[in-house]
C-alpha cells in the first residue's frame, strides 16, 4: 500500500524556535511566624549535638525539633527577646547574643543566665567562638571583642575596631571581620593584637567561612566580591589565592553571608539573592549558579546560610522567614520559564540530548543538556477536531510516529527541521492509544481502540489481533514485548494477558495477581518484568510469580500512570500526586511528593522516559518534570536522639542517674523523647522495649510512651530512633527505674513474719498448754468430786440393784409358779389323746400364756376349743384361767349346746366378770375363740368362731369357716352379740386345724414381714397329710424358720385335730 | 511631654495619613531639599553643624521590614551645591533600639555628647557617585523591631543622622520612609520628625516655604531660632490664633531669635512657619529649630498634627456706648 504523502506540510506546519533558556527551579521548604516562628527575621542559625535547630529572631529564641517551633524569651529568663547570634559550645552550652541586652548564656536545661558586665549593656553581639582552651568569646557590632568568665563580661581585646560584622576563631587564630577590613589576632599570645590583612584594608569584609578541605578562609565583602586565602606558614599568614567579582554578576555586591557545603560556595548577596560557586579541584570555581526569585527563591535578603548534621542547608532570610533547601533534583518547565504548553501527553527521546514533548495539539523539542525548547510544531491546524494520544520515536529510521484519535498515526521528522511528513495510509482511520516497536524483528505495534495492528517497517498490516481471534478486549492502552518475545497487552478492566507463538494466554485466578488495570510496564536487567496498574499498585513478575507492591510497600500511591526504569534498575512509578522509586538496592519504594520538592505531579499516563544521562523526564497536565535521582540523598546520619523527660505520676525525674529507684506505690511512667531527623522529621521512627513489661520490641512514630501502671520491679527501658532511609541510632536511649518492693514481698518481711507465726504458735501453744495445764486441775478436781459423787450413786444404785434382783426373783417364782397353775389347767396330752387324734403346738411368749386349749366331754360329744385371750404374759394367763373357768362352767351346764350357744353364754358371763357393761368400766379384754363340738357317731361338727376361723382340710383341699368379728368380750357391750354356729359332716381322715393368730402374726422371712394366713394355709396343705408328730414339728421348724433373730411377738396355738 | 498631651499628640498622628507622610521634606513644606554640607564648609553657607538628624515613626503592629530612601544621596551632579573640587562625602547612619530617641543628647539641636545614642543598625557613606545623582538609593530593610519602642511618638522610632564628613560641598538630598525598596510606598500610620531642621530655600521670589512645630501643652512661649537666612525675605507665623505676625531675620551665619507668646488656643496645635522670599537669591540654606520657655527643643512634623494651622477669625458683638 502506497503511504499518501501529505502535501500541505507548508501551509499547516507552524514552527518556531523559541531559544528560550530553561530555568532550574529551586525548591524551599519555608517556614513563617505562622508556623510557629516567633518572627520572620532570622539573624542566625545554629544547631546542637541534640539535633535541635536554634534560631534567633527579633522576637525571640525558637527552638526547631523537626516537629513545631518552640519559642524562648525574656519571660523565660533571657536577657532581651532580641536575640543576634547564638553559639553551640563544646560543652553543649548555648550561648545568646542580644541585640542590647549582653549575653544570655543556657548552660543546662531551662537554666538561662544573663552575664554581667562591669561597662555600659553591650550592644549587638554579633559572633561567638570558643578556642581550643574553651574559652568563649563574642564580638559586639560597635567594635568590642569580649570574652565570657565566670558569668561575666571581660574585654578581650582592647585596641579600637570598627563595626564588627563577624568573628570566628580558627585553630590558634581569631578572625574579625570589620567594615575596615580583615583582622588576624593570635591568641597564644598573652596581649592579643590585631593584625590588618592587607589585601582587605579598608574593604567592608562582611562574612567569612573557614575551608578545611583547602586550609583557606572563603572573604565575603562589600563592593569588593569574595577573596579566597589559603593559610600558608606557621605564622599563620593568609596568602590571597583568589578574587571573585565580577563573575557574580551582582549590580550591588553586598555579601552579607558566606558558607562552604561540600564543594559549593553558598553566597548570599544581601537583596539579590544566592550565588551559588561550584568548586573544581581545590578552590577553583566551575560555575557559578544564581537563585533568586526567578527559580524559586522566596526573599532576595538571606541574612544566614547553615548546614546541618545531616547535610541540608537552611537559610534565614529578613522578613520572610527560615528556609529549608529541599532538593536540586526536580527542575520544572512550565510556560513561566519558556515551555509552550503545558499538558504534555507524551514523551519521546531520539536516545540523544533530545526529547520530544506532546500535548493534545502540539509538539516540540527540547534539548536536555541545556535546558531549551528547540521547536514546536503546532499539529492542531492539521488536526483540528481531534487530539495527539501517543507517540514513538524510532531511532533507527529517525522517524516520530504519533498516534491520533481519528487519523490513525502521523510521522514526523526532527531533523533537519522538525515537521510533520505524512498520515499512514494504512492506518488512517484509527484511534491509536499507543505504539512501541519490536526491535529485533522490526515491526511496530499499533495499539488501538479496535485491537492490536502488527505492521512493517513500511506500516503495511502483517497481523491483526482483536476479539475475533483471541484477544479479551479490542480496546488496547499499552503493551510491551519482553526479552523472551512476549507480547504483553493492556486493556481496561480485563486481566493481563500476553501472546506467545500466536496464542493468547490469561492470566486469571494466578496466586498473587488481583488486578484488571494494566497501565504500562517494562523489563529491568535482571529479568523482571514491572506491572503498574491503576488502583492496585505494582506488580513484579519474575518469570514464575508475580509479587505485589501496594502503598503498604512505600508507593506513594497505588494508582500508577507510567511505569520506568533507569539504568541502574532504579524503577519509577508516576501517580498524580506524586511519584514513587524504588532504588535497586532497596526492597521498598519511596514517595516523593510536594513535600519532598516536587512542586508540579498529576502526570499523564504513559508520559515518561529516562534519557541517556539516567535523567527521568516527566510529563503533567502542569508542565514538564526532570528529575536526576543522582542527586537523592541517602540520609546516613540516624537522628539526634535525647531523652525530652521523664515522668512518674506526673512529676518530672531527674534523670542524671541511669539508675533510679523509688519506694513501692503504683506508678505510671510517661517517657518523652524525640529523634531529630531535618532531613524528613515525619519519617522517623523509633524501637523501644521495656523490660519488665515488653516481651517484645515495639515500634512507633510517637514520640511519647505510657505505661499506666508499674508495680515493683525493675524496669529497664531502650529506645533507638531511625530515620527514613532506614539508619538507627547506635546508641540508645536508656534507663533503669527500679521499684521497691512492698513490705510484704520482701524476703526480711517473710522471715519476720516467719518468725514472727512460729513466736506466736510458740505463744499460743505455750498458753494453751498453761490453760490446759489449769483447766485439767479443775477438771482432775472435778473428776474426783464426780467420782466421789459417782462412788457413792454407785454404792445407791447398787443398794437398789440388789432390791431390784430380789424383787425380780421374787416375782419371777411368782410368775413361774402361776406357769405351774396354768399348766394345771391345760388339758393333758393323754388324756386329749383318749378322744381325739390331735397334735398342740403351743409355744407361750412368756412365761405364762394368754392362749390357751379347751376340751370337754358330755354325753358323748366332744368340745374342743382354742382360746386366745387380750394380752399375754400374766394378763393374758388371768384371762385364760377366766375363760377355762367359764366355759368349763357354761358347758356343763347348757345341754349339749351348740359351739355358738356356748360362746354367747361365754361372753355373757365374761361381759359380767369383767363387769364390762358398766359404763366407765376399764376393762376391754375379750377372747378370740375357735370352738367345735365333735359328735363321733354322727361324725357331726359344728363351728363357732369369736374372731377365728376353722380350717378342715380333706383330700388337699382346705376349707375356711370363718368366726363372727365379734370377740368375746372385749370393749363393746352389744346385748345384740350372737355367735353363731356352723354345721357339716365330717370324714375319716379330715383334718381340722384350730389356732390363734399368734403364728400367722408372727414377723420375719426375708422381707421381716408376717407370715399371713396364705402361707399358713399352703403350709398346712403341705402337712396334712402327713402324720400328727411330723406336723408338729414341721410347724415348728417353719416357725424357727420364719422367725428367724426376730423376737416372738404373741402366744401361739394351734390343735391340729385328725377326725 | 505628659501623657495627656501624648495621647493627643498620638491621636494626631494617627490622622496623618496624606501621602506625602513620609516625604522629607513633606509636599506640605514646600521646601525644595534637606541640606548637609561636608565639615570643611563655611557655616554662613547655610549648615551651622553639617549634621542632620531625623526621626521615623513606624507602627507598632508593622511586621513586614521598610526601608529608608535617600533620593540624590550623593554629591555632584544636578542638585548639589558644588564649591571647589568635589571632595565631599556625607555619611548616612540609622539607628535604633534603646536610647536612638530617648537619649537627651539625641533631641538636641547640636551634635555634641551622645547624639548617636541607640544602636547602629546601618552605615552608607557618598561622595561622588553619578549612579546615585537624581536617583534614590534604599537604605535597609529594617526590621520595626529593631527601633526604639515608643508608642506615645508613634510606634517604633528610628534615628538617621546625616553627617557632612570630608570636603565642603554640600549636599542636597530628600528623604522617604518607604515600605518598598525600589518605590516609594507610604507605611500606613508612620512619620518622620526633627528638631532642626537644615534646607534649601526655593530660588524664586514669593515662593513659600512652611515648618510645622507642634506646640503641646505647659508651652507658654516659644522662640524661633532661625540660622543664617540672609534677609532674603519674611518669616511669618500663622497659629490658630495669630493670623500672621511678621518677623525679619538678616542674619548671615549666626542664630536670629524671634520670641512669641502662645495662647491658650495655641495649645496642641501646630504652627505654620513660613519663610517668604522676597529676594530671588539662589542657594540659600537655613538651619531652624524653635525651643518652649525651657529651651526645649520641639519637634517639627513632615506632616502637621492636626493639619496646617488655619487662623481662627472669631465674631464678636461690639457693645452699645
Amino acid at each position: 500500500m502506497i503511504l499518501r504523502t501529505f502535501s500541505l506540510s507548508c501551509f499547516f506546519i507552524v514552527c518556531f524556535a523559541l531559544g528560550k533558556v530553561q530555568a532550574q527551579v529551586y525548591t524551599f521548604k519555608n517556614f513563617t511566624q505562622d508556623d510557629g516562628l516567633p518572627q520572620s527575621y532570622i539573624y542566625d542559625l545554629t544547631q546542637g549535638k541534640n539535633g535541635f535547630l536554634y534560631i534567633a529572631t527579633g522576637e525571640g529564641l525558637a527552638v526547631y525539633g523537626g516537629n513545631r517551633f518552640k519559642k524562648f524569651g525574656k519571660k523565660d529568663g533571657l536577657a532581651e527577646n532580641f536575640i543576634y547570634s547564638i553559639f553551640y559550645d563544646n560543652k553543649s552550652n548555648l550561648w545568646i547574643g542580644h541585640f542590647q541586652s549582653g549575653v544570655t548564656a543556657l548552660q543546662n536545661i531551662n537554666n538561662f543566665v544573663v552575664l554581667k558586665s562591669k561597662e555600659q549593656v553591650i550592644s549587638k553581639i554579633i559572633s561567638f567562638d570558643q578556642d581550643a582552651k574553651g574559652r568563649i568569646f563574642f564580638a559586639s557590632a560597635p567594635g568590642g571583642i569580649y570574652q565570657s568568665r565566670n558569668d561575666s563580661i571581660v574585654p578581650f581585646i582592647n585596641e579600637n575596631l570598627s563595626t564588627i560584622n563577624k568573628m570566628v576563631v580558627h585553630g590558634n587564630y581569631m578572625y574579625i571581620a570589620t567594615q575596615n577590613g580583615l583582622f588576624q589576632v593570635d591568641l597564644t599570645t598573652k596581649a592579643p593584637a590585631l593584625k590588618p590583612i592587607r589585601e582587605t584594608e579598608g574593604t567592608n569584609v562582611t562574612s567569612f567561612d573557614w575551608d578545611e578541605e583547602n586550609n583557606g578562609l572563603w572573604v565575603g565583602t562589600e563592593a569588593a566580591g569574595i577573596y579566597f586565602f589559603q593559610l600558608k606558614g606557621p605564622e599563620g599568614e593568609l596568602k590571597l589565592m583568589q578574587n571573585i567579582k565580577n563573575e557574580l554578576n551582582s549590580s550591588k555586591l553586598v555579601v552579607k553571608d558566606i558558607k562552604k557545603i561540600k564543594q559549593t560556595i553558598w553566597v548570599s548577596l544581601y537583596g539579590e539573592g544566592l550565588r551559588l560557586i561550584d568548586l573544581k579541584e581545590n578552590y577553583k570555581s566551575e560555575r557559578i549558579r544564581t537563585i533568586n526569585a526567578d527559580n524559586g527563591l522566596p526573599s532576595p535578603f538571606i541574612t544566614k546560610i547553615f548546614e546541618d548534621r545531616e547535610g541540608n542547608v537552611w537559610l534565614g532570610s529578613f522578613g520572610s522567614g527560615l528556609f529549608q533547601f529541599i532538593s536540586a533534583r526536580f527542575e520544572f518547565f512550565t510556560k513561566n520559564n519558556g515551555l509552550p504548553f503545558e499538558n504534555i501527553v507524551s514523551i519521546a527521546s531520539d536516545g540523544g540530548k533530545n526529547i520530544v514533548l506532546l500535548s493534545a495539539k502540539e509538539l516540540c523539542t527540547f534539548n536536555t543538556t541545556i535546558n531549551q525548547t528547540q521547536t514546536t510544531i503546532r499539529i492542531k491546524d492539521l488536526l483540528p477536531d481531534e487530539a495527539v494520544l501517543c507517540s514513538y520515536y524510532d531511532q533507527e529510521t529517525k522517524q516520530l510516529l504519533i498516534g491520533t484519535e481519528k487519523s490513525g498515526v502521523l510521522l514526523a521528522e526532527l531533523s533537519p527541521v522538525p515537521r510533520i511528513l505524512k498520515k499512514v495510509k494504512t492506518l488512517e482511520g484509527m484511534h491509536v492509544n499507543y505504539i512501541f516497536k519490536d526491535k529485533k524483528k522490526k515491526n511496530y505495534f499499533i495499539c488501538t481502540s479496535d485491537g492490536l495492528l502488527i505492521t512493517d517497517p513500511a506500516f503495511n498490516i502483517k497481523t491483526s489481533y482483536d476479539t475475533n481471534n483471541g484477544l479479551p478486549h479490542n480496546n488496547l492502552t499499552g503493551g510491551f514485548i519482553d526479552k523472551s518475545e512476549r507480547l504483553w497487552l493492556f486493556s481496561p478492566e480485563t486481566p493481563l494477558y500476553y501472546i506467545e507463538k500466536d496464542y493468547v494466554t490469561l492470566l486469571k485466578d494466578i496466586v498473587g495477581l488481583n488486578s484488571f488495570k494494566f497501565i504500562s510496564a517494562i523489563q529491568d536487567s535482571k529479568g523482571n518484568t514491572w506491572f503498574c496498574t491503576e488502583g492496585d499498585g505494582v506488580y513484579r513478575y519474575n518469570g514464575s510469580k508475580f509479587i505485589q507492591y501496594s502503598s503498604q510497600d512505600g508507593l506513594l500511591s497505588d494508582f500508577g500512570y507510567f511505569i520506568t526504569s533507569d539504568q541502574q534498575d532504579n524503577i519509577l512509578v508516576g501517580h498524580k500526586n506524586g511519584i514513587s522509586i524504588k532504588y535497586h538496592n532497596k526492597k521498598e519504594f519511596k514517595g516523593l511528593d510536594k513535600s519532598k520538592g516536587l512542586m508540579i505531579y498529576e502526570f499523564n499516563q504513559n508520559a515518561a522516559i529516562t534519557d541517556a544521562d539516567n535523567n527521568f523526564w516527566m510529563g503533567s497536565s502542569k508542565g514538564l518534570v526532570k528529575y536526576d535521582s543522582k542527586l537523592d540523598k541517602v540520609n546516613t546520619l540516624p537522628p539526634a536522639l535525647s531523652l525530652a523527660g521523664v515522668e512518674l505520676n506526673g512529676e518530672r525525674l531527674n534523670m542524671k542517674d541511669s539508675i533510679i529507684n523509688f519506694p513501692y506505690a503504683e506508678y505510671a511512667l510517661k517517657i518523652n523523647y524525640i529523634g531529630i531527623s531535618l532531613t524528613d522529621p515525619s519519617a522517623v521512627s523509633y524501637r523501644y522495649k521495656c523490660e519488665g513489661i515488653d516481651k517484645e520490641w515495639r515500634t512507633t512514630k510517637e514520640r511519647t510512651i505510657d505505661y499506666p501502671i508499674l508495680d515493683d520491679g525493675t524496669y529497664r527501658f531502650i529506645l533507638f530512633a531511625e530515620n527514613g532511609d532506614g539508619f538507627e541510632t547506635a546508641k540508645p536511649i536508656r534507663f533503669t527505674i527500679v521499684i521497691d518492693k512492698p513490705l510484704w514481698k520482701k524476703t526480711w518481711f517473710y522471715v519476720v513474719l516467719g518468725l514472727g507465726i512460729i513466736e506466736l504458735f510458740y505463744l499460743i501453744y505455750v498458753f494453751r498448754t498453761r490453760a490446759l495445764r489449769r483447766q485439767n486441775l479443775i477438771l482432775e478436781k472435778r473428776v474426783e468430786a464426780k467420782t466421789n459423787e459417782l462412788q457413792k450413786e454407785k454404792e445407791h444404785v447398787e443398794a437398789a440393784n440388789k432390791l431390784l434382783e430380789e424383787k425380780n426373783n421374787d416375782i419371777l417364782d411368782s410368775i413361774n409358779y402361776a406357769q405351774r397353775i396354768q399348766k394345771a389347767l391345760l388339758p393333758k396330752k393323754e388324756i386329749i389323746e383318749l378322744y381325739v387324734n390331735s397334735f398342740v403346738y403351743y409355744k407361750p411368749r412368756d412365761i405364762v400364756s394368754g392362749d390357751f386349749y379347751w376340751y370337754y366331754i358330755k354325753n358323748g360329744l366332744i368340745y374342743v376349743a382354742v382360746v386366745d385371750c387380750t394380752g399375754h404374759g400374766v394378763p393374758g394367763a388371768f384371762m385364760s384361767i377366766i375363760g377355762s373357768t367359764i366355759l368349763d362352767q357354761v358347758t356343763s351346764e347348757l345341754h349339749d349346746p351348740l359351739p355358738g350357744e356356748i360362746l354367747n353364754s361365754l361372753n355373757f358371763k365374761v361381759n359380767r366378770s369383767l363387769k364390762q357393761y358398766e359404763s366407765g368400766s376399764e376393762s376391754h379384754d375379750g377372747m378370740d375363740i375357735v370352738l367345735c363340738r365333735l359328735n363321733p357317731a354322727t361324725r357331726e361338727l359344728y363351728f363357732a368362731g369369736a374372731r377365728r376361723p376353722i380350717y378342715m382340710i380333706r383330700d388337699s383341699k382346705l376349707s375356711e369357716i370363718k368366726g363372727t368379728i365379734e370377740p368375746v368380750g372385749g370393749h363393746v357391750f352389744s346385748m345384740a352379740k350372737n355367735f353363731e354356729s356352723h354345721g357339716m359332716k365330717y370324714e375319716k381322715g379330715d383334718m381340722i386345724y384350730l389356732f390363734s393368730d399368734g403364728y400367722v402374726d408372727q414377723f420375719g422371712g426375708p422381707n421381716n414381714s408376717k407370715y399371713l394366713s396364705k402361707n399358713f394355709k399352703t403350709l398346712l396343705l403341705n402337712i396334712a397329710a402327713k402324720t400328727l408328730e411330723e406336723q408338729k414339728d414341721i410347724i415348728d421348724q417353719e416357725f424357727e424358720k420364719w422367725k428367724g433373730n426376730m423376737s416372738q411377738i404373741d402366744d401361739i396355738l394351734i390343735w391340729g385335730i385328725r377326725l | 511631654m505628659k501623657n495627656s498631651a501624648s495621647l493627643i499628640l498620638l491621636f494626631f498622628i494617627c490622622c496623618c495619613g496624606s501621602a506625602s507622610a513620609q516625604a522629607v521634606p513633606s509636599e506640605d513644606e514646600k521646601i525644595p531639599f534637606l541640606c548637609t554640607f561636608g565639615n570643611k564648609a563655611d557655616i554662613k553657607w547655610g549648615d551651622d553643624d553639617f549634621v542632620q538628624v531625623f526621626f521615623f515613626a513606624i507602627p507598632e503592629n508593622r511586621k513586614n521590614p521598610f526601608y529608608i530612601r535617600v533620593f540624590d544621596p550623593e554629591i555632584s551632579g544636578k542638585y548639589d551645591e558644588e564649591r571647589g573640587p568635589n571632595d565631599t562625602k556625607t555619611k548616612f547612619s540609622i539607628y535604633g533600639g534603646k536610647g536612638c530617641h530617648s537619649d537627651p543628647d539625641a533631641k538636641k539641636s547640636d551634635p555634641k555628647g551622645k547624639y548617636k545614642s541607640g544602636v547602629l543598625l546601618s552605615t552608607n557613606t557618598f561622595a561622588n557617585e553619578a549612579k546615585y545623582d537624581n536617583n534614590w538609593y534604599a537604605l535597609g530593610p529594617f526590621n520595626p523591631v529593631e527601633g526604639e519602642l515608643q508608642p506615645e511618638n508613634g510606634g517604633y522610632i528610628f534615628k538617621l543622622i546625616v553627617e557632612g564628613l570630608e570636603g565642603n560641598d554640600g549636599n542636597l538630598y530628600k528623604l522617604f520612609l518607604s515600605s518598598e525598596k525600589d518605590n516609594s510606598v507610604k507605611i500606613e500610620g508612620g512619620n518622620a520628625f526633627c528638631y532642626e531642621y537644615t534646607f534649601r530655600l526655593d530660588d524664586n521670589k514669593g515662593f513659600v516655604s512652611h515648618i510645622y512645630p507642634f506646640i503641646p501643652k505647659g508651652v507658654t512661649t516659644v522662640e524661633i531660632n532661625i540660622f543664617d537666612y540672609d534677609n532674603e525675605g519674611m518669616i511669618r507665623t500663622v497659629t490658630v490664633a495669630k493670623k500672621g505676625e511678621i518677623t525679619q531675620s538678616e542674619t548671615e551665619g549666626t542664630w536670629s531669635k524671634t520670641k512669641l507668646t502662645i495662647v491658650k488656643d495655641e495649645i496642641n496645635t501646630s504652627m505654620d512657619i513660613q519663610f517668604i522670599k522676597k529676594e530671588p537669591i539662589k542657594n540659600n540654606n537655613v538651619a531652624v529649630n524653635i525651643t518652649n520657655q525651657y529651651g526645649e527643643l520641639l519637634p517639627f512634623y513632615a506632616v502637621p498634627i492636626g493639619g496646617v494651622p488655619k487662623f481662627k477669625y472669631k465674631i464678636g458683638v461690639k457693645k452699645e456706648q
